[in-house]
């Protein structure tokens, strides 16, 4: 009991601390300056008074990033399995997908934006091509980390090639998989912002967090930006939290991770 | 690792040399005066655009004026106005109405003179596109700076709704759509695409009554303690615009040439009749327009409409984001 109340009373005491340390930041600003930062009831405030246009942003975002994140992990997972299955098909991939994650997204925007046409398409191969990497890597380790001694039983058992990878191999490297898919599911609402800011589009209200960027950026509205930046660590927060659900959901009964928290 | 250890002694050494450059200006003009250095942060790569500040450096003008003026290329994303407004470069360029929308939110820039009567910003599309009027927009996509104030202005001034995507800051994308409308500066864009052989029209934004300056500003701490910097700035790019629209022009598109590998002489030649024709710097001298030259009422107007489309707040008043002061006597007085 006493632990689960420090659990919620630190944060939201370290949260005041930060906030209170922002006022007197803002407070000793010289005149000049003081356009650079926001009170933090001017973010509030501005909170109230965008909520909707905030709201709308989010969404698109979190729908952008949720499209990218799913393929992804779906194009991963299948990836791995076949990465996993000989050395040779490893090395000739993993470079290639090195490659995929070096992409710098700012250069790649202009050219999906011809393509696939500017807002969810390309925002959604944005979050794709951000978030594969991270899960293939992890799983593809996964799968070719198995316990040589379980491996040895299969083969003792005569089981098949296809019963050695979906009854042995895969669930040995669903803790590999979900840290993959934890690292992605940050990236992702980042990966469809950042899609957003350089290829987003207002048709069909389908404006999102990178495009509010640059329209307060243009109109120089630091509180607005604030909000705007607050909006996405929180998008951040849900897509990491339904991960950690789902992450907990498939390992908490044999994984060893979860056993103290168990108890 | 010896030679690794030469190459970083080369660097510092280097780097120490560049610093004491910058804190001594004096050492780097052997010219006479001790010259004030200050710096020009541009909005864009080097181009016509850009000339008078170009031509005033080149043919000495700041230099007669006292002053070392460095200028600061800029590009896409180089953002000039908050670097002004934290006084990291003493001056820069931009649209009028932006300086009003960064004033309100409190950012300390001042502008201080025009740079352009009219902005030569202007909508681009391809010479087939049915659209024909401002009117015509409604229902497009525009691939502009979203944020931008004339997008409200047109909306509300034509009744239309259109749509927008950000720029992408090159021409790749509207030569592969035949469908796409995108900003674009009149005195460079259609000459580029022209001769790639794409048939082109513009609309003149300022042609829609959406009229603003385009102005050169300070940052305005800086400007309350070096006045007469400021005046002598002022004074000097005009003479440097005067001398670039109406004298020979090769020394400022040399400087350009040497420093934007995209700048040929004939499209250099092609802004500079753009803009000499056009009169975007001069005016037009029967409305009491010349270059430089500020009316007080043309902006408080303008700042009203602004208010009145719901862009700023609240009303906004001149010596919020102008001191028309700095301006040569001659230009100052016939606006009062």
């Amino acid at each position: 009991m006493k632990g689960s109340t420090t659990r919620y009373l630190a944060p939201v005491l370290s949260a005041a601390v930060f906030i209170g340390g922002w006022y007197a930041i803002r407070a000793g600003l010289p005149t000049e300056k003081q356009f650079m930062l926001p009170w933090p009831h001017d973010v509030a405030q501005a909170f109230a008074e965008n909520w909707q246009t905030l709201l709308q942003a989010s969404l698109n975002i979190a729908l952008g990033a949720a499209i990218g994140l799913c393929s992804a992990t779906m194009v991963a997972v299948l990836m791995a399995i076949l990465m996993s299955l000989s050395g040779f098909i490893r090395a000739s991939l993993y470079p290639h997908l090195m490659a995929l994650q070096m992409m710098p997204v700012v250069a790649l925007a202009p050219i999906l934006v011809i393509w696939v046409g500017p807002g969810l398409p390309s925002v959604s191969i944005i979050t794709f091509i951000i978030c594969f990497f991270p899960i293939v890597v992890n799983t593809t380790q996964g799968l070719i980390s198995t316990d040589r001694k379980l491996v040895e039983l299969f083969a003792l058992y005569r089981a098949s090639r296809w019963q050695q990878i979906t009854r042995l191999r895969l669930p040995a490297a669903m803790p590999y998989f979900f840290t993959g898919l934890r690292i992605s599911g940050i990236l992702a609402s980042i990966g469809a912002i950042v899609g957003d800011f350089s290829a987003g589009s207002s048709a069909n209200d389908g404006a999102g967090l990178g495009f509010l960027v640059i329209i307060y950026g243009a109109q120089f509205k630091m509180a607005e930006l604030f909000a705007t930046v607050i909006s996405g660590c929180l998008i951040g927060f849900v897509f990491v939290l339904i991960v950690h659900r789902v992450s907990w959901f498939c390992l908490h009964q044999w994984h060893d991770s979860y056993e103290r928290s168990d108890s | 690792m010896a030679r690794f250890l030469r190459t970083l002694g080369l660097l510092t050494a280097a780097l120490l040399a560049g610093c004491s450059r910058e804190s001594h200006p004096a050492v780097a003009a052997p010219s006479g005066p001790e010259l004030t250095p200050v710096t020009l942060q541009l909005d864009w790569f080097p181009e016509p655009a850009h000339g008078g500040f170009y031509q005033a450096a080149v043919r000495g003008f700041y230099a007669e004026a006292g002053l070392d003026v460095t200028i600061n290329p800029g590009g896409p994303g180089g953002r000039p106005i908050p670097k002004v407004a934290a006084g990291q470069v003493p001056f820069s360029m931009g649209r009028s109405d932006d300086m009003m929308l960064a004033a309100a939110q409190g950012l300390p820039v001042l502008i201080i003179a025009a740079l352009m009567q009219r902005d030569p910003q202007a909508l681009l599309l391809h010479a087939d596109n049915p659209v024909e009027t401002f009117a015509d927009l409604d229902g497009r996509e525009v691939m502009a700076y979203p944020g931008s104030a004339w997008v409200p202005y047109l909306k509300k001034r034509y009744g239309i709704e259109f749509d927008l995507m950000p720029a992408s800051f090159g021409l790749a994308r509207f030569i592969a759509d035949p469908e796409l409308i995108q900003a674009c500066f009149i005195t460079d864009e259609p000459f580029r695409l022209r001769k790639q052989g794409v048939a082109v029209k513009t609309l003149l934004l300022s042609d829609s009554g959406y009229d603003p300056y385009r102005v050169i500003v300070t940052h305005a701490p800086f400007a309350q303690e070096n006045p007469e910097v400021v005046r002598a700035f002022v004074a000097a790019s005009i003479r440097g615009w005067q001398d670039y629209l109406f004298g020979d022009p090769a020394p400022a598109h040399q400087a350009i040439a040497a420093l934007n590998d995209h700048m040929t002489e004939a499209q250099m030649d092609y802004s500079l009749t753009q803009m000499r024709e056009q009169k975007f710097v001069q005016g037009f001298s029967e409305r009491g327009e010349r270059i430089g030259h500020l009316d007080p009422g043309r902006l408080d107007a303008h700042a009203t409409l602004l208010h009145e489309l719901g862009v700023l707040p609240e009303p906004l008043p001149m010596s919020r984001y102008a001191d028309l002061s700095f301006l040569p006597t001659e230009l100052s007085a016939g606006s009062f």
